[in-house]
């Protein structure tokens, strides 16, 4: 592999043109996705499972604003405020679950990894999505 | 020099030459933890630890990437714990399959810098697997066009600093023991 020491040091050409052809389909799919997903209605319902267990599910169309922590699990704070749901305040190392701030569409989902809660948003007439 | 020990010699070179990424691999993640101020979303990262990864398999095939791939999952798994280990295998396994599968389809035709995208878009998107399936939620799945996108990102520039560092790299590693 020891060719001509010209070669070796000319500046490498970055980006060929089907490179950019692809990345750009790349992330026009990636924005179909994103916009497909903006225009979920709102979510019906809210299921909270921790450890793979539906802890509780609660409707958010009538659900009044609150604060509230899972009976037996005290290092996770909900928060339910006009028809969303966050995680408040978690003892994980990333706090990726509680940046991810509020969810109110259908499909939406806050996950905290480490502690396995999971708090997912579904809407009437879900049955295309069942996980068992 | 009798084969078997001119063998050798080669063999020592590839394993310290692994060794050698393989640290290098590390402290690239170490930098990258440091300069990054805190996460954006799940999974969202610049991944420059994947720069060695990908340099190993163009130029020194599968077997050492998948040994740099275990040891590093392994390395999370002493620093960071299981879930975390269990992520970065994942995301490593899912990377490296899909590289060398380019790589062995495409017959060398396919840019360097779309076989980056793909490897992380493909690391990204294991991880994501892994996660939806520790979950058991179907959910977790919506997170796909940000991984898409970062991983996009990520592989665009570890593609483009492969690309300026190779020239350099390769004046290195083209010493070989007499």
């Amino acid at each position: 592999m020891s060719g001509n020491s010209k070669d070796v040091l000319a500046p490498p050409r970055y980006f060929k043109k089907s490179d950019i052809i692809i990345i750009l389909l790349i992330i026009s799919a990636a924005i179909g996705f994103l916009l497909w997903q903006r225009a979920m209605p709102p979510a019906a319902t809210a299921t909270i499972s921790i450890d793979s267990a539906v802890k509780r599910t609660i409707d958010l169309s009538t659900a009044k604003d609150e604060i509230f922590k899972i009976d037996g699990y005290d290092n996770i704070t909900f928060e339910i405020k006009n028809g969303a749901i966050r995680i408040l305040e978690s003892d994980c190392h990333d706090r990726i679950c509680i940046r991810a701030g509020f969810i109110s569409k259908k499909g939406q989902s806050a996950v905290c990894l480490p502690n396995r809660v999971v708090v997912e948003l579904s809407g009437e007439g879900d049955v295309d999505v069942v996980v068992s | 020099m009798p084969d078997s020990q001119y063998r050798r010699r080669e063999l020592t070179y590839k394993i310290v030459l692994t060794a050698i990424l393989f640290a290098l691999a590390i402290v690239l993640s170490m930098v990258e933890n440091m300069i990054t101020p805190a996460q954006l979303f799940a999974g969202v990262k610049l991944g420059l630890s994947n720069i060695v990864t990908m340099y190993c398999l163009f130029f020194m095939g599968v077997k050492p990437t998948a040994a740099i791939v275990m040891l590093k999952a392994f390395f999370t798994l002493l620093t960071r714990g299981l879930i975390a280990s269990m992520l970065a295998l994942t995301g490593g396994v899912s990377s490296v399959l899909i590289m060398v599968l380019l790589l062995w389809l495409g017959r060398g035709k396919i840019s360097y810098l779309i076989i980056s995208v793909a490897g992380a878009v493909a690391h990204n998107t294991g991880q994501l697997l892994l996660a939806s399936w520790l979950t058991k939620s179907a959910y977790t799945l919506y997170y796909f066009p940000i991984l898409l996108l970062s991983g996009v990102g990520a592989g665009v520039v570890t593609g483009i600093t492969l690309r300026a560092v190779m020239p350099a790299i390769k004046r290195v590693s083209e010493y070989r023991p007499k």
